[in-house]
């Protein structure tokens, strides 16, 4: 007869085994609680208390001030008129590679998702040396402006159109999620009562897709409002001022004292950003969500007008990718801006300067380097006991952190620098060190700052999970630590593998938290390219920006080749 | 060698009672099948056994252990019990051997006894073949063994199995029903056998807990079950069971009572405790009605409708007693069967006298932290 095994460990086993567990919950909490509870409500004191109490005048001068005004305008008008851009381009792009059989649809859509991946300022720079009166690309193709005449970008308008564009991307994932999960049958039996596929789609298709749309059109709105790269490359030398470009001119330059005031701008920002997330989440309230069946798309084709139609989806990635980044590497090889690429001048001591060269831009790498791999590998191991505890078990704790994790994410990078700098500025007590000016308080605000990106894939990997495989484990005797070894890692591994990925390409050029916190010690390379263009090293700038490109490309591939071994719907540049 | 000792337990989701005043006492080595429709609470009781959830009230025992109540709470991975789930969750990362020896593995087991126990474990599940494949390339009965296995190696004593067949179908039942015959001959332990299926739990368990709304009806053998019914709604719910109505009971002592169904006196077999009543209800089954004997007195009933089975012809007859009645009956196939509209002579070849309910569980009384000797005794019938 077989033994028993349990009933000898048994009797010390489940107190200990039981703490391991909430002791994991515990610093959950606590992780949670100092990424992005404390720096909410930091945020909040700085910005309504003063030594006095509530600072009541100083608040009253601040939004007296016309630059206040034109800054929080500038702000929603940008922000709205970017996201109808990206809606209609989004849109009519997820509709085309959703409901018709076009060849070449992975291709399409890698190329589209791409310029999602590129630093903001990458591809601002990108932009402005391409459409620039001594643009290298115009200037091939004999389409140059009069030298002299105002660059087209350094405008509220380039700013609308060049958000617009970067976020297109954004809409398109919304929306093919929710054009997926449209029943087929629906816009068959349309078909059936003698709709025209231009009909069913406009007839049928859309309107039941409007909840994506809405959904689309709060991230488009949200990360407008939070693009650092784009607002400052672009609204400073055009004199747009907006509420993040105003926040790190004022702290850059006036110091600690703008701080209060900076504080309250930055919680408009945060109010702003909450606003587009709850307009949507009440939009989406009313919505039909139905469950997905099969999720099979009812394929439109396109007859004879899809040549048309592929040579126009094309000729946009030409000119919103290609012609930018083509600009952008020609510059990068070029001896001095403006240049035009020939045989004589090509050259590649930009990237010898970018990469061995430069003692700043190379530490400056580094610490970038550093610091995201460290957050990674924090926020991958974070995000896998955070997973555990939001998709399997339920009480106020959990609670907690559900609505922490939701929070860090709806704050803007430039706030949650702010923030973190208000929380780190003053010594540690206990130790009587500031944490301000070194790389710890750039990491505290990566963790937090991108908490939530890690999450988001995890869960979903999660809900793929039968949870009947950890019982079983639990079953045969393994505990906590011992199950989440066995059992939760060997499942979720992949799944947690790739949003490291997504966070280290995220974070890894990261600028707008970054710009606040660095210090002449500690740079991270993301800002750098700010510097650059700001110092004239247009062409070095250019480089660096080629460079994190390739590294991202790189990145990308390789998740791609590697992705029969991930869950669905984990990496969003795949079809 | 482990028991089990349910005692009543209760248990709610939010405002909805679940579970309610589960009294149950299973021997060591028992075979036993819980059976009740669907969302009577069945899965629930399985989880607070296993220890994934919490009773609300209420203690459970293993073999002399008190595993959860009051502030005891004691998890799963400490009870040393075996589940065989529906979804089978057998780990996909690792092959069918690691999977039957993982239990052993965090026992800490040397080596080698480890490799003899899941050696051991598949040979008798037939598996040995397969021992390095992944569960991913197994067949549904292959991979329902494997589950088998991974508790007949962990050596757990109380073996605990969710609807463990629905996922199967027909022909891989009867198999897989063979398989946990063995399964509990050769491994001794006490199996809780959750299923829907009666006919199911007929063929394998020792006894049957019914179960309806959170309640347990009765637990009995198979044949008490079908036969002597503890009340109207395990009476209709087994067997395809009929209720029926009766007049003026009067038990005559030795089990046997009289009273009037459809205008007839009639015999019935009754609990030895049983007593006269006005009112009462009787059981039967649908084969125990058949057409009288020339020299019977019947219960004249009319055909309303038949239908041709195969080999026999399913009835439907209405009694001229009772319009509103109406009974099934089946006939073997004749050349000359009786048409619709034919007036029948009907009698029963067995009845039951369902006995008086007791008034604190069938009308949903609160549940009391006393449960009465009787009713123990009731439902711990061994
Ligand atoms: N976690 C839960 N939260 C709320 N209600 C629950 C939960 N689990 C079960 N229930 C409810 O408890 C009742 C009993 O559920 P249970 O799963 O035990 O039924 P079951 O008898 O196993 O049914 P089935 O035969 O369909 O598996 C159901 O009404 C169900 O909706
Ligand atoms: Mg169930």
């Amino acid at each position: 007869m077989t033994l028993t095994l349990h009933s000898k460990g048994a009797p010390r086993a489940p107190l200990f085994r039981l703490s391991a567990e909430t002791i994991v919950l515990a610093l959950l909490a606590l992780l949670i609680l100092s990424v992005s509870v404390a720096p909410m409500l930091r945020l909040a004191q700085a910005a309504l208390f003063d030594d006095g109490g509530l600072a009541v005048e100083r608040l009253a001068r601040l939004f007296a001030r016309p630059q206040t005004t034109a800054a929080i305008w500038n702000t929603i008008q940008i922000a709205l008129a970017s996201t109808l851009v990206s809606l209609l381009v989004g849109t009519v792009f997820a509709v085309i590679v959703v409901q018709t059989d076009l060849p070449g649809k992975s291709a399409l859509v890698f190329a589209f998702v791409l310029p999602l991946m590129i630093p903001p300022q990458v591809t601002a720079m990108a932009w402005i040396q391409a459409f620039s009166p001594s643009s290298p690309v115009l200037g091939a193709l004999g389409l140059s402006m009069e030298a002299g005449t105002r660059h087209p970008l350094y405008s509220k308008a380039g700013i609308i159109l060049l958000l617009g564009i970067y976020n297109a991307p954004l809409v398109y994932l919304a929306m093919q999620a929710s054009l997926r999960r449209i029943p087929l049958d629906l816009a068959e039996a349309a078909r059936a009562a003698g709709a025209g596929p231009v009909r069913v789609l406009l007839t049928v298709i859309l309107p039941l897709a409007r909840g994506g749309m809405v959904a689309a059109a709060s991230l488009a709105f949200v990360s407008a409002i939070g693009n650092f790269g784009i607002q400052a490359m672009l609204g400073i030398p055009a004199r747009v001022p907006t509420l993040i470009t105003q926040i790190y001119q004022q702290i850059n330059g006036l110091g600690p004292s703008a701080l209060p005031n900076m504080a309250a701008l930055s919680m408009v920002l945060t109010a702003l950003t909450v606003a587009g997330v709850l307009l949507a989440a009440r939009a989406g309230e009313r919505n039909d969500t139905r469950v997905d069946l099969g999720s099979r798309a009812l394929v439109l084709s396109p007859g004879r007008g899809g040549p048309v139609i592929l040579a126009l989806l094309w000729g946009y990635l030409v000119l919103s990718l290609l012609l930018p980044l083509s600009a952008l590497l020609q510059s990068s090889l070029v001896p001095a801006y403006g240049l035009p690429l020939t045989a004589e001048t090509v050259t590649l001591k930009n990237y010898a300067a970018a990469l061995f060269r430069q003692v700043s831009l190379r530490d400056a790498f580094l610490t970038s380097l550093w610091l995201t791999l460290v957050t990674v590998g924090f926020l991958m191991l974070a995000s896998v006991f955070l997973g555990y505890f939001l998709t399997w078990r339920r009480g106020p704790l959990v609670r907690l952190l559900h609505f922490g994790s939701e929070a860090a994410y709806t704050l803007p990078g430039i706030t949650l620098g702010v923030a973190m700098i208000l929380l780190f500025l003053r010594p540690l007590p206990g130790i009587g060190v500031s944490l301000y000016g070194t790389p710890w308080i750039i990491l505290a605000a990566y963790v937090a700052g991108f908490l939530a990106l890690a999450l988001r894939p995890v869960l979903s990997g999660y809900a793929q999970i039968d949870r009947t495989l950890e019982e079983a484990a639990q079953v045969a005797g393994a505990g906590f630590l011992r199950r989440m070894r066995d059992v939760i890692w060997p499942l979720i591994a992949p799944t947690a593998i790739a949003a490291g990925v997504i966070v280290f390409m995220t974070a890894i050029n990261e600028i707008q938290t970054s710009i606040l916190l660095i210090s002449s010690g500690t740079r991270t390379i993301g800002p750098m390219i700010i510097f650059l263009e700001e110092g004239g090293a247009s062409t070095l700038a250019a480089a660096v920006g080629c460079l994190m490109i390739f590294g991202i490309l790189l990145l990308m591939l390789l998740s791609v080749a590697l992705s029969r071994f991930l869950p669905k719907g984990v990496l969003p540049w795949q079809f | 060698m482990t028991g089990l000792r349910l005692s009543n337990i209760g248990k709610s989701y939010g405002e909805t009672r679940v579970l309610a005043n589960i009294d149950l006492d299973i021997a060591a080595g028992e075979f036993v099948a819980v059976l009740g429709p669907s969302g009577c609470g069945k899965t629930t009781l399985l989880r607070l056994i296993a220890g994934f959830d919490k009773p609300d009230e209420g203690t459970i025992t293993l073999g002399d252990r008190q595993v959860a109540g009051g502030k005891v709470m004691v998890p799963p991975e400490a009870r040393g019990i075996g589940i065989v789930f529906q979804s089978y969750a057998l780990w996909p990362h690792m092959s069918v051997a690691e999977n039957v020896g993982y239990a052993l593995k965090v026992a800490r087991l040397p080596r080698t006894e480890r490799e003899t126990r899941v050696a051991r474990a598949l040979d008798m599940v037939n598996l040995t073949p397969f021992a390095t494949r992944r569960p991913a390339d197994l067949s549904g009965g292959q991979r329902q063994r494997v589950a088998l296995a991974r508790c007949l190696a962990a050596g757990s004593d109380l073996v605990l199995l969710d609807e463990p067949l629905a996922n199967l179908d027909v022909h891989l039942r009867a198999a897989m029903e063979e398989e946990f015959h063995r399964f509990h001959r050769e491994s001794g332990a006490t199996l809780v056998y959750i299923t829907h299926d009666q006919s199911e739990a007929m063929a394998l368990a020792d006894r049957i807990a019914v179960m309806d709304k959170g309640r347990l009806l009765q637990c009995a053998s198979p044949r008490d079950l079908y036969r002597e019914p503890a009340d109207a709604t395990v009476a209709g719910f087994i067997g395809g069971g009929l209720v029926l109505p009766v007049d003026d009971l009067r038990p005559l002592g030795h089990g046997i009572a009289t009273a009037d169904l459809l205008g007839r006196r009639l015999r019935l077999r009754c609990h030895a405790g049983e007593t006269a009543r006005s009112l009462a209800m009787a059981s039967t089954h649908p084969a125990d009605i058949h057409i009288a004997a020339p020299d019977e007195t019947g219960i004249p009933a009319r055909v309303i409708a038949r239908t041709y089975r195969g080999g026999s012809w399913s009835y439907e007859l209405r009694p001229e007693a009772d319009p509103t009645l109406k009974l099934p009956m089946s006939l073997p196939d004749t050349a000359t069967p009786p048409e619709p509209g034919a007036l029948l002579e009907l009698a029963f070849r067995d009845l039951w006298a369902i006995p008086l309910a007791d008034a604190s569980r069938s009308h949903g009384a609160p549940p009391s932290s006393f449960p009465s000797p009787h009713l123990t005794e009731q439902f711990q019938c061994a």
